[in-house]
């Protein structure tokens, strides 16, 4: 059981990347945003089928929904452009990389603010402190070896 | 061919996508809060369509919108699939987050599979990208981020 589910999160990892890659292909031809709207209509499509396949998840009570929960897709659209335009210039691993980085100092940041300094803020901050590390080694190659 | 690095533009780029992303999934999170991650995901990728053909309408008008004239435009169908493996990830993980791993689990080898895929698409140049191998330092500082990563997700777990 947990090897699945090992597994099962390594692939939706690979899932990104792939994701990533042909986003990336295809804005070489069309354009970031044209790709992105390709992803997102694509993606669109093929969860109408699944909430087809799965009719109670299709219209759940929303109640009071905040109006900002909706807008999660606008910021997709920049995601997919950027990744898209990122990717095949500075290569896949490097990509993921910097994105990773860019997503862990925001999580540190939007769990941070306001909240208490204990020891788990601590471990946070030192976590952020090794990202920036890596990012800034990720950057540039020295000249020669 | 020998990897060269980036500038800074490229890697303050990639790192604002990063930033987004957290948001993005923060909003989301909100979202299937109040209904469900399939009704979530679908709802952010029905948004991020109109957002993204409001876009590419204004970019047409705007005139601004045309790649390198020597490429070719159509290119293979799978290019176009990208969304397919980015609808799974939310699915796949609405999945393993209910399991043994829970939420940082999920997240840890999610961030580890996708460098992994990288290096390898990479190395091997899959998808039309170019060619390159891993030097000693970047694979070093993506074990640093790797790192960071992993402390950041097991503090907030």
């Amino acid at each position: 059981m947990l090897a699945l589910a090992i597994l099962l999160a390594l692939t939706n990892g690979v899932l990104v990347g792939l994701s990533r890659a042909l986003n990336g292909a295809l804005g070489r031809r069309v354009g970031v945003i044209r790709a992105s709207l390709w992803n997102h209509a694509v993606g669109f499509s093929f969860l109408s089928v699944a909430a087809i396949a799965a009719p109670s998840a299709r219209f759940p009570p929303l109640g009071a929904v905040p109006a900002w929960a909706w807008l999660g897709g606008v910021l997709g659209v920049a995601f997919v452009a950027t990744n898209s335009y990122v990717i095949v210039r500075a290569g896949a691993a490097r990509t993921a990389g910097l994105v990773v980085s860019g997503q862990m100092l925001a999580s540190v940041a939007i769990a941070s603010l306001g909240a208490p300094i204990d020891r788990s803020i601590l471990v946070r901050l030192l976590g952020a402190a090794l990202v920036v590390a890596g990012a800034v080694f990720a950057r540039r190659e020295p000249k020669m070896r | 061919m020998r990897d060269a690095g980036v500038g800074s533009k490229l890697s303050g780029l990639a790192i604002l996508a990063g930033v987004s992303l957290a948001v993005m999934i923060d909003w989301n999170s909100a979202l299937a809060r109040y209904s469900n991650p399939l009704f979530a995901s679908w709802t952010a990728h029905g948004v991020g369509a109109a957002a993204s053909a409001a876009g590419a309408l204004g970019l047409a008008a705007a005139r601004r919108d045309a790649p390198a004239a020597t490429i070719d435009r159509r290119g293979p169908l799978w290019e176009r699939l990208g969304g397919i493996p980015g609808a799974l990830t939310v699915l796949l993980a609405a999945i393993t987050v209910n399991g043994p791993l829970g939420l940082p689990g999920t997240i840890a080898l999610l961030l580890v599979g996708q460098i992994v895929f990288g290096i390898a698409a990479d190395a091997f140049g899959w998808f039309g990208l170019q060619r390159r191998r891993p030097t000693r330092r970047l694979l070093a500082s993506l074990a640093l981020v790797l790192g960071g990563a992993a402390l950041v997700i097991g503090a907030s777990a």
